[in-house]
């Protein structure tokens, strides 16, 4: 096993929500108590629905947003506090690919000197050596040197994602997180970004966590799943016995719900109940008003992720699910 | 050009800019241009000292040999004048605009940066400055003070800076959030560099129009205050000056408030216009 390049012990995040008039505030808390681990060289994939703290803790895991409870290593030292020197430093070693690459990209800049940004920050490369590095970056992304001199709103939406990428690799980083990079994209250009980032991945050993609700996506790439759910992981497990033997009732019920060509609704299982709601967190298992297999029990106790094989999960009724799926 | 039949020539500096510009920024752009050149040099163009009276030719019309603007009541020449309330005009117009955006732009910017008790205290003082007559403040202050051309172009700084201030806070914050100002951040860049680089260029275009706003709004507070006695102070001159003392003679020597009110029309229009032109040519997503 190869050693751990970044890891994250009892993260907690909490937001203040607007507070009506005279009420208090109340807090959300979007992470509650995550341990995850990324290996060197591994796709860790986090999925879940909206609202389950996944961008959020991407953020934490990159460091751009202090935890409010737990700590995050980094090559086994703790994260620097954001926007000290010390971080903006290991800002080259780890980046963020964004969702919407329009939002992040500055559109009075052309995309060329957008990419040797990093460069010029970091004080890595200048002149000469730098378009050189620029060249390479945009060869390797697939952008065409004559779209060098563009403008953001020139390109299409798959070269924009191309853009933001080649930026985040200009500083050759060793970690990347991309938070929902192929969601606003065009399902013909999903596959070509997601094919550049596993060819990337291959051809650098980059680490890479990846978040997405696209379980197609995530089936594709990633080499282990952490399932969330209400800002806690529910089941995380290598990602061929993840899909292929899905145990806790929510990830069964994600799994299922990827379409197969012709078998219609048929072997889904459709969720009841509400969306969850990170301010209104039911008592014990956060998943048991939706649960087909909840009983009391399940409202008074929170469960622990427990490891079981190859995999974890906190479910405190993992058997009787397991039994009728069988 | 000889050599025009051999090859085609590079079309001069002035096709060129006549392809790429309207034509009415043309217009205004040389209005201004030739503005500032008399206002540089005033003292070359003067024909006469701006206290030199004669008092044989006093309120003669335009278009008189010797005074082709006519005189004022002292018999002292309106071409002379003009060109000083000119020059004096521009200086406060030009130094006040740019000192306002400066600091209005930075102390927005300080309180987008840093949020919390800065951005407080820094919305405060705009919303302090906003509910105050400026008028009033700067009576005060310069009653109190005395009238200086420093003093004057100073406090006229202070005009308007907290529509610049809040401009520019709306529109880092919102850049903030946006994405593109926080994707830089998380490059690793500093803030000297995020809002150097990359706010202020994407702000530029709302600031710029908001500075063609007070330029005008700037001449003619001077004007008021000239008017109250407290601006510019008499001999020295400037435009909202002499459209001031003119109005006593509006019905028998028009000509004297007619050619300063005419260059007030025209620098305000040709700023605007100019500055319209500019937001467009500034941003590459409209080009």
């Amino acid at each position: 096993m190869t050693a751990p390049l970044l890891q994250a012990r009892g993260l907690v995040q909490e937001y203040a929500t607007a507070r009506s008039f005279f009420g208090k505030t109340s807090t959300v808390r979007a992470v509650d108590g995550i341990d995850l681990t990324v290996r060197q060289g591994e796709i860790l994939g986090i999925v879940g629905e909206s609202g389950s703290g996944k961008s959020t803790l991407g953020r934490m895991l990159l460091g751009l947003e202090t935890p409010a409870g737990g700590e995050v290593l980094y090559q086994g030292a703790p994260m620097p506090a954001p926007r000290t020197d010390a971080w903006r430093k290991l800002r080259a070693q780890m980046q963020l690919i964004f969702q919407d690459p329009l939002a992040a990209l500055d559109r009075r800049m052309t995309i060329a000197a957008q990419i040797a940004e990093p460069l010029e920050i970091h004080g890595i490369a200048k002149g000469a050596e730098a378009a050189e590095r620029l060249a390479a970056l945009m060869a390797r992304v697939g952008l065409r040197r004559d779209q060098a001199d563009r403008y953001p709103h020139e390109l299409s939406g798959g070269q924009r994602q191309r853009v933001v990428i080649a930026r985040a690799l200009a500083t050759n980083p060793g970690f990347l997180v991309c938070d929902e990079p192929v969601s606003a994209l065009d399902v013909s250009i999903q596959a070509q970004v997601v094919n550049l980032l596993r060819d990337l991945q291959e051809q650098e050993g980059l680490t890479m966590v990846f978040i997405s609700h696209d379980l197609k996506v995530v089936r594709n790439i990633c080499d282990r799943v952490a399932v969330m759910y209400l800002g806690r992981v529910v089941e995380e497990a290598p990602s061929d016995l993840l899909f292929a033997d899905p145990r806790h009732p929510y990830t069964r019920a994600l799994v299922s719900s990827i379409p197969k060509p012709g078998q219609g609704l048929h072997g889904r299982i459709i969720l009841q109940g509400e969306p969850p709601n990170p301010a209104a967190r039911p008592a014990g298992c956060a998943f048991h008003p939706r649960c087909a297999f909840a009983d009391r029990g399940c409202a008074a106790r929170v469960p622990e992720l427990q490891h079981d094989g190859r995999r974890q999960i906190a479910c405190l009724k993992p058997d009787a699910a397991a039994a009728t799926a069988a | 050009m000889t050599d025009a039949t051999l090859t085609a020539p590079r079309p001069g500096i002035i096709t060129r800019m006549r392809l790429k510009m309207p034509f009415l920024v043309v217009l205004s752009s040389g209005w201004i241009i030739a503005m500032v050149l008399v206002a540089i040099f005033a003292d070359l163009l003067r024909p006469y000292e701006i206290t030199q009276m004669n008092l044989s030719a006093r309120l003669v019309p335009m278009g008189t040999p010797g005074h082709l603007l006519g005189t004022d009541e002292l018999g002292r020449d309106m071409l002379s004048r003009l060109i000083q309330s000119i020059r004096v005009s521009l200086v406060i117009a030009f130094g006040a605009t740019i000192l306002s955006a400066l600091f209005g732009t930075t102390l927005g910017f300080l309180a987008a940066q840093f949020r919390g008790w800065v951005e407080h205290v820094v919305m405060a003082l705009a919303d302090f400055q906003a509910a105050l007559p400026f008028m009033i403040m700067s009576l005060a202050v310069l009653a109190f003070f005395g009238s200086s051309m420093v003093l004057l172009v100073c406090l006229m700084g202070f005009y308007g800076w907290e529509r610049y201030a809040r401009i520019a806070r709306g529109l880092a914050i919102s850049a903030s959030a946006q994405g593109y100002a926080a994707a830089v951040v998380q490059l690793g860049a500093k803030p000297s560099r995020v809002y150097l680089r990359h706010i202020l260029p994407n702000v530029a275009s709302t600031l710029i129009v908001s500075m063609t706003l007070t330029f005008p709004e700037i001449i003619l507070m001077e004007s008021g205050l000239s008017f109250l006695g407290l601006g510019v102070q008499p001999p020295q001159t400037s435009l909202g000056n002499l459209v001031g003392f003119g109005r006593e003679y509006l019905t028998r020597a028009p000509w004297i408030m007619l050619a300063p009110s005419v260059v007030i029309v025209l620098t305000t229009l040709s700023i605007s216009l100019l500055g319209d032109w500019l937001r467009d040519r500034l941003d590459p997503t409209i080009r």
